[in-house]
């Protein structure tokens, strides 16, 4: 796919409904979708010289997910998230999805540049490649995972769902995920790396793990969960490492270890992944509700997710506010589904009355990305650490 | 239609609870008493929610047939490399990565398969919904995985995450099935290799790598698992035609209702080849799940699937040959017969 396709895929999002854009948003990165962003990663594709795109194909293009193709195919005329996701991983592929991939093959390229790298000097490993290629699939697959939402959920929410085809999506879905996490885990053994094998399912079990303190989709707040939910600026950085952060976090670390450095750049490995992601996710996470205003869809009002409960500004005033209490201010239950939904609009002009928790926002994503730009110096001088470092400032942009 | 199930069970399942006086549970395994306490150990977290669902299944029922075959190969092995006889720390590892990876797996077909009722109590999904479920499974892999990890040794690594790639690709095979009569067998043998047998085959091959470095020792181990594995699913294919739900912990002819053509329809097809349209439009006509047990009754079928099973214990048997006469030898002959005559 090229940058003017691939553009043009980007551009057709704008006129997509808003679910499909928030699955987007979930899927990691910003939903911003300019020009320098896409430059700013061929760029870097071209320094690693590898088409990043190409990096999950071999587990795409298997027996098993085009039997998956053609069950989905019945399904295309339902409203199941999994083709949301679906059409997220094909349609963005360049873009959202194999971004992690290419953070792996920068931080891989740039330790090996490294005067004590072993022999291969300037290139990237072979067990390197394979570390993003599993990075991207176990991304992916929770990415599938999490486009799961019980039958009973979906029947509520569109009477014209059939329920056949929605337990029909729901089995592929977590078939699916499965398939791609059973991909990961072999290329994961056959790098014959223990460290390395405990690093990445240390990921795993954090994604999973962190899924319980964010639910990310179709399940509705319950009432007596929201206490789960992040309510402090600390709670809010654990939650999001553990969802998010801990896999690239822990791709680096791996990706060091691969290269026999004696965690010479373990330190800078881990506090780099962990800081762009909680620095791209405050950012995220301020556009996420400040722009409720101007995406006015139909329903725009109120949404079954229950993030929005989650998203930094909100986790800060909560905090001012007493905590989860305060929460439930803001949480409605529908009359007609008997689901209870979140308030969107109420919080996001909640937000809006306190600047002074926006400009904290504001701080914190400073802070993580200057700390993510800082542990980057410690790596050798090079075009691969520049383009790091550029693709840091672009995510965390506003 | 009742007296027919029962006479079924007499005829075939002689051995019901009251005439085996010694099940799973009578070999003295004190090694497994705290198996599923080291599990939940391992699982800990402090998400109330994850705590509860995650360490719903290790709750110290169970069969634990996996973990206890695992022990007893672990034994024999270490007795006859004339080492230590005592499990190894790693060799406990692995029965613990069994029972994970089995419970893991056990909790994602639930979701797919719209299961309710597992082990006698209600699913995870039943519970917390499809979506938690799926996450629960991948976070019980996951520190399986982990665990896995602590032994350090790659080819120990390669050989239990081969187990993760077959369980997921025999969940594909049972999603398609062939045309051909004769390929449907051989697709069922796969899929339950793939689906049960390679857990038990790859952990017991594992157990004995740890062991010893003698490929026949490591080929006799394989073997001996993948043969009890392959009998085991057997049998519990044949139980869910004769067996209450009181005593399978779910209801009978599950699979059946699923969609799914185990064994006994396969063999019943033989017989009554009307039985094939059935198979391939997976029962979901009104009366078809009715009319596909009438058959599998109306056959030897249960009979050819019980030989089958006989069969497959057989060869478990045989791959135990090279090793010398001990207590740990015995138990795991004698478990074959366990394997064939159990009611649970």
């Amino acid at each position: 796919m090229n940058i003017v396709q691939c553009r043009s895929i980007l551009g057709g999002l704008n006129n997509l409904h808003l679910p499909l854009k928030r699955c987007l948003s979930f899927n990691g990165w910003s939903k911003d979708t300019n020009s320098t962003m896409t430059k700013v990663e061929t760029d870097a594709e071209r320094i690693v010289g590898f088409p990043t795109s190409f990096l999950s194909l071999r587990a795409l293009l298997s027996d098993e997910l085009s039997a998956v193709a053609l069950h989905l195919r019945k399904l295309v005329r339902t409203k199941h998230p999994l083709l949301k996701t679906a059409r997220g991983i094909l349609f963005d592929s360049k873009h959202n999805v194999q971004t992690r991939g290419l953070i792996v093959l920068l931080f891989a390229k740039s330790i090996a540049q490294h005067k004590s790298a072993s022999l291969n000097l300037n290139e990237i490993y072979n067990s390197q490649r394979t570390l993003a290629e599993l990075t991207e699939l176990i991304h992916t697959a929770f990415l599938v995972h999490r486009g799961l939402t019980g039958v009973d959920t979906l029947m509520k929410q569109d009477s014209n769902n059939s329920r056949s085809e929605m337990e029909l999506g729901n089995k592929m879905a977590v078939l699916s995920g499965d398939f791609l996490l059973a991909n990961a885990c072999v290329a994961l053994s056959e790098l014959r790396n223990s460290k390395v094998v405990n690093m990445m399912s240390s990921s795993i079990a954090d994604m999973s793990h962190g899924f319980f303190i964010l639910p990310e989709s179709g399940d509705s707040p319950d009432p007596t969960s929201l206490s789960i939910l992040p309510t402090s600026r600390k709670d809010w950085e654990d939650a999001i490492f553990l969802s998010q952060g801990s896999l690239i976090s822990n791709a680096c670390l791996s990706a060091v270890e691969l290269a026999n450095q004696n965690g010479e750049f373990a330190e800078c490995a881990s506090s780099f992944g962990k800081n762009l992601i909680l620095a791209q996710q405050a950012r995220a996470d301020m556009q996420r509700i400040t722009c409720i205003n101007n995406n006015t869809n139909n329903n725009g009002n109120f949404n079954h997710y229950s993030t929005e409960l989650s998203a930094l500004p909100v986790v800060l005033l909560a905090n001012k506010h007493g905590g989860s209490d305060w929460l439930k201010n803001f949480v409605y239950v529908d009359d007609v589904t008997n689901m209870s939904l979140v308030m969107k609009q109420k919080l996001s002009s909640e937000v809006s009355k306190q600047n002074s928790v926006l400009e904290e926002c504001e701080e914190i994503c400073r802070h993580h990305r200057d700390s993510a730009l800082s542990a980057l110096n410690v790596l050798p001088p090079g075009e691969a650490r520049e383009s790091l470092k550029l693709l840091t400032k672009t995510f965390t942009a506003s | 239609m009742q007296r027919i199930r029962e006479l079924h069970c007499t005829n075939y399942l002689y051995a019901k609870d009251a005439s085996l006086p010694h099940g799973f549970d009578s070999y003295g395994f004190d090694d497994m008493s705290h198996l599923h306490s080291d599990i939940k150990k391992i699982l800990h977290t402090n998400v109330k929610p994850l705590q509860t669902m995650c360490s719903y299944y290790f709750d110290g029922n169970g069969k634990h047939f996996r973990p206890k075959v695992v022990s007893l190969v672990s034994k024999l092995c270490n007795e006859h490399g004339g080492i230590e006889r005592k499990v190894s720390e790693n060799q406990r590892k692995i029965s613990l990565i069994a029972e994970m990876i089995h419970v893991g797996s056990l909790i994602h077909d639930d979701v797919v398969d719209f299961s309710n009722v597992r082990r006698g109590k209600r699913s995870v999904n039943a519970l917390c919904g499809d979506h938690n479920a799926v996450m629960v499974g991948n976070y019980v892999v996951a520190n399986a995985s982990k665990l896995l990890s602590s032994i350090g040794n790659p080819e120990i690594t390669i050989i239990i995450s081969q187990i993760i790639d077959d369980i997921v690709r025999g969940s594909f095979l049972q999603c398609v099935y062939k045309q051909d009569n004769k390929d449907q067998f051989k697709h069922y043998l796969k899929k339950t290799y793939k689906k049960t047998a390679s857990l038990i085959a790859n952990c017991c091959k594992a157990v004995a790598c740890l062991s010893s470095n003698n490929n026949e020792v490591i080929e006799a181990a394989y073997q001996y698992g993948s043969n009890i594995g392959m009998a085991f699913q057997l049998v519990d294919d044949l139980l869910d035609f004769v067996a209450s739900s009181k005593t399978l912990g779910k209801p009978s002819v599950a699979d059946l209702k699923l969609g799914l053509a185990t064994a006994p329809v396969l063999f019943a097809c033989d017989k009554h080849p009307d039985l094939h349209s059935l198979i391939l439009r997976r029962f979901n006509e009104t009366g078809d799940v009715e009319w596909a047990l009438e058959a599998v009754y109306n056959s030897s079928a249960l009979e050819e699937t019980r030989l089958l099973a006989e069969q497959y214990c057989k060869d478990a048997r045989l791959a135990l040959s090279m090793f010398h006469e001990s207590t740990n030898k015995t138990a795991l002959l004698q478990l074959t017969d366990v394997v064939l005559n159990r009611s649970k």
